[in-house]
């Protein structure tokens, strides 16, 4: 409870003359009016015992003395404005954006951030009036509006109550998008009229972000009529995580798998921590007393299948810093080996012994089963139903064409897919290539630009589809969606024929070593042959698309919280598996088996969330909002309150005045 | 008589009417001075047969009966019983806080005066109303006869309305100039700061059959005041200040009651009739109800 004064000095001074004014007035009664009556004898008579005790006697005929003094009391209180502190409320409108991203879950007091954030909230739904609405967005890698606009306070709390943290990681770019949504309302604009039509009242409101950061910045978005406000949750804490979890086959022992771990330590002091192994629950190796400086990353290695009894064809690897910290989620992580899953590939070819040498390499086969047949073969039943069932993973088309598209990749060498979307650029000549895409998986890594090529063509795919490889002629090797599928071409031939009809070599590619690495990339990328000998990594809350050797109706995976969930098969012949929230170890069940056939790990590995130092401002758009651990005073004040009951005391002074009713 | 007669009356027609059924009566019976409609304690010339007595010598013959002076050889003088005239007297407080109400205690004073005297007139009995600040001087006329009742008004009207003179003082005057016997109807609001007990304390010794009527206004008995109010005495101007509250009401009403029962108390020990009125109360009501039970008239 506090005051500011509403008056100036001069002010107060004149309010202070009126209550002893009011009393002189009272004792000197000024007031009364004189009125003759036949006789004061019993009158006089009447108050005669009134006089005994007199003081008290007249203040007690002088309730309305009280009644006045009270009320000049009241007024002047209300000039005191008091009021209590209160939490800020801009608007009557209120978006509570709740963090519930893995960082959440760290322990803050006496419980988790989101513990504390959940309190924070509650404390301004119970500030509400009653005429103010709220609604509710959870947010992690995607928002979810909890609940929209209400004024129903318990509802709020309700909702607010259920909510739960998840492992995955921080976005806050789609809560503010909905946010945004809601406050600015959407415009229209008319033809020939320049200013914009807004459709919908807009709609100001606070939007309280309870966030201990961990997201990008969003250069790009506007607030308009929100405004923000960051709530800091949680207190920056030093924490040491897994950062990065992943395995590889050495390639030069077969058979040895190599792990690598990063640790990060987000603190401001070093850390020492206990790093344990475990093959398949088995301890495997310990590291004790690692050092990591603060605020740096530390890599670990661990060699796993030296030995013959460490076999590493399946099983699962699982990395735990046995020191305890504020985060536990990012403290362990998971890295799972399945059996080689093989690439089913078909070559129709006419006879390509380069390709065919370079996919029947001892390596090779160890991830592909090929098939080889003529382009005549193509018109057999045997192709066709094989083509229409999906069995395939890869169908490579060297200088010919199907009449209709296989329910699989593809690889067209020299010649486009018979799709209208398929267009050539000009006419063959002489390619000359400028630069090969490092970024798709495809032409990961190569080196191109040496290569001659005789006659080659530009291509333009589909909407969508990206040019791998740009030459002089435009995109050499180019891959496009097809429902699901993805198309690859490469529109030169390795073979030619020169004007006396010999077999010559259209280009010099295949003598490089660019070339067997981009039959790899096909076989691994286009085929689907599972990485070397590991499951991707997964995050929590990723889609995860799942495969199986032979096409089932479905595949159930059991989760690490034991839970079994059934996903049918999508139309591009995988199993996309959503429900990837829990952090471990999850079976997957292809068809009617009981055995369980693969596995994967969802694993917590993301710097910005095993970061706990809570930022003091955050970026939206272009304005830095700063964080208050304190909340900005507002006031809740009585004014009004004491404003109304002034008036009901001067209501009471004169039904008293009037009706005589004295106590 | 007068030729400045007021345009309303003290007494209306109809109530005349009825007033001329009524009768004064006197619980006592006095000797009146002339002849009236009433008997007296005196013998004298009537109709009447009283008694007989021994003849004494200076008699008047006249009232010899001879017929007994045949019989038995003795003289014997017949005695008939005097009708007399009976006197009334109306005592009005003309202070001033009479003249207050509405109607003015002092008008109602006077119509009750003028009502209990015109009965009185229409009977033959001698009436004199007066008011307190009457002087041996200016003393109120004596009338008689049913033909006097337009002096009597004229009177009435003409009794000032603020001769400010306390009850002790005007009944103690009264008292001094009118030592006969009869009914005394005293019209007053009993309001002496003094207290009534003394003002009325001369009347006992008279021989007077005396009614005091207690009129006050309504204004009196339910006052209809609120606020903080100064009270100024229109007599001597004496002030009083006063918060009016319902409590204070509550006990000035109780105060009222207390007055009225000591007033009342105060004439039925001493042999006076006590009757309170209020201005509300019409006179023919008063008349021919309240004072009938009472029975000052028949």
């Amino acid at each position: 409870m506090n005051f500011i004064s509403a008056l100036p000095w001069f002010g107060w001074l004149i309010l202070a003359v009126i209550p002893p004014l009011i009393l002189l007035l009272y004792f000197l009664r000024l007031k009364r009016q004189p009125l003759e009556v036949p006789s004061t004898y019993l009158w006089s008579k009447t108050i005669e015992d009134l006089h005994v005790n007199t003081i008290w006697q007249r203040l007690r005929k002088n309730l309305l003395l009280f009644l006045q003094l009270l009320l000049i009391a009241l007024i002047l209180l209300a000039c005191l404005r008091p009021g209590m502190q209160s939490r800020e409320r801009l608007q009557s409108r209120l978006i509570f954006l709740v963090d519930t991203s893995g960082s959440m879950s760290a322990k803050s007091e006496g419980g988790t951030r989101l513990d504390e954030a959940k309190k924070r909230i509650e404390a301004l739904i119970d500030d509400m009036q009653s005429n103010d609405a709220a609604m509710i967005i959870s947010f992690s890698d995607h928002a979810n509006v909890v609940q929209s606009y209400t004024n129903n306070r318990n509802l709020l709390k309700r909702k607010l109550a259920a909510l739960k943290p998840t492992n995955r990681i921080t976005k806050l770019d789609e809560a503010l998008r909905a946010a945004a949504g809601l406050a600015n309302p959407p415009q229209s604009f008319e033809e020939g009229n320049p200013a914009a039509l807004q459709l919908a009242q807009a709609m100001n409101a606070t939007l309280y972000i309870f966030s201990d950061g961990g997201f990008e910045t969003r250069p790009d978005f506007a607030l308009g009529n929100l405004e923000p406000q960051y709530v800091p949750v949680g207190k920056s804490v030093d924490n040491v995580g897994l950062i990065t979890f992943s395995t590889q086959e050495n390639p030069e022992k077969p058979g040895e798998i190599q792990a690598f771990g990063q640790l990060q330590n987000s603190g401001t002091t070093d850390a020492k921590v206990d790093v344990d192994i475990y093959l398949d629950n088995k301890l495997l190796d310990a590291k004790k007393g690692l050092g990591v400086p603060a605020g740096k990353t530390l890599g670990l290695t661990f060699t796993v299948g030296q030995s013959a009894e460490q076999s590493v064809e399946a099983g699962v690897l699982k990395i735990q810093i046995v020191t305890p910290d504020a985060l536990p989620i990012d403290n362990s992580a998971y890295a799972v080996f399945n059996t080689r899953k093989k690439s089913r590939v078909l070559f129709v070819t006419s006879g390509n012994p380069t390709i065919e040498l370079t996919l029947k390499t001892e390596e090779m086969e160890k991830c592909l089963d090929l098939k080889v047949i003529s382009p005549g073969d193509l018109e057999k039943d045997v192709y066709k139903v094989d083509a229409k069932s999906g069995l395939y993973d890869l169908v490579m088309f060297d200088n010919c064409q199907p009449k209709e598209m296989p329910l699989a990749n593809t690889l067209f060498l020299g010649v486009l897919p018979p799709l209208p979307d398929w267009k050539r650029i000009g006419e063959p000549q002489v390619a000359s290539i400028f630069d090969v895409s490092q970024a798709h998986p495809l032409t990961d890594s190569l080196q191109m630009r040496d290569i001659l090529i005789a006659e080659a063509f530009g291509v333009e795919g589909p909407a969508g589809s990206l040019g791998l490889v740009d030459s002089n002629l435009g995109s050499l090797i180019t891959v496009g969606n097809r429902q699901g599928f993805e198309d690859a071409v490469v529109s030169f031939n390795l073979y030619g024929k020169n004007e006396s009809g010999q077999t010559i070599a259209n280009t010099d590619w295949p003598r490089q070593p660019s070339f067997p690495m981009f039959f790899q990339n096909v076989i691994y990328y286009l085929g689907r042959a599972a990485g070397l000998n590991q499951s991707p990594a997964v995050l929590p809350g990723e889609t995860v698309a799942l495969r199986t050797a032979i096409p089932h109706q479905n595949v159930t995976v059991g989760t690490p919280s034991g839970n079994t969930v059934v996903v049918p098969r999508s139309l591009s012949n995988d199993y996309l598996f959503i429900d990837s929230d829990d952090l471990g170890v999850y079976d997957v069940r292809e068809g009617e088996s009981d055995q369980v056939n693969q596995r994967f790990a969802v694993n917590m590995l993301n710097a910005r969330e095993s970061n706990l130092q809570v930022p003091t401002e955050i970026d939206i758009g272009f304005e830095k909002v700063t964080g208050s651990d304190v909340w900005q005073p507002a006031r809740y004040e009585f004014w009004r309150w004491i404003v109304l009951a002034s008036l009901a005391l001067l209501g009471l002074e004169w039904y008293i005045y009037n009706r005589r009713v004295y106590f | 008589m007068s030729s400045t007669r007021p345009e309303n009356p003290i007494l209306s027609p109809a109530l005349l009417a009825k007033l001329e059924r009524f009768e004064l009566v006197s619980r006592k019976i006095f000797r009146g001075r002339m002849k009236g409609e009433r008997r007296s304690p005196r013998q004298g010339q009537s109709v009447e047969f009283a008694d007989f007595r021994n003849y004494v010598p200076g008699d008047d013959l006249r009232f010899i009966d001879w017929n007994l002076y045949a019989r038995l050889d003795k003289l014997f003088l017949k005695l008939f019983l005097e009708e007399e005239d009976l006197h009334f007297y109306g005592l009005i407080d003309t202070s001033s806080s009479m003249n207050f109400g509405k109607p003015s205690k002092l008008d109602y004073a006077k119509e009750l005066a003028a009502a209990l005297g015109y009965i009185g007139l229409c009977r033959s009995d001698r009436v004199r109303i007066e008011s307190l600040a009457s002087t041996p001087r200016n003393p109120g006329p004596i009338l008689r006869g049913r033909a006097s009742l337009w002096r009597m008004m004229d009177y009435l009207q003409g009794i000032p309305s603020d001769a400010n003179v306390p009850l002790k003082e005007g009944i103690k005057n009264f008292c001094l100039r009118n030592s006969g016997q009869g009914i005394l109807v005293l019209i007053t609001d009993l309001m002496d700061k003094g207290g009534f007990e003394q003002a009325l304390r001369p009347l006992v010794g008279q021989r007077l059959d005396v009614y005091v009527i207690h009129v006050l206004s309504q204004e009196e008995i339910d006052p209809d005041i609120k606020g903080d109010i100064k009270l100024v005495d229109c007599e001597d101007g004496e002030a009083r200040e006063i918060t009016v509250s319902k409590p204070l009401l509550d006990k000035y009403k109780r105060t009222l009651a207390g007055f009225i029962e000591g007033a009342r108390d105060f004439c039925s020990r001493r042999g006076m009739t006590y009757l309170m009125t209020s201005t509300a109360h019409p006179v023919e009501q008063l008349v021919g109800s309240y004072l009938r039970k009472r029975g000052l008239v028949r």
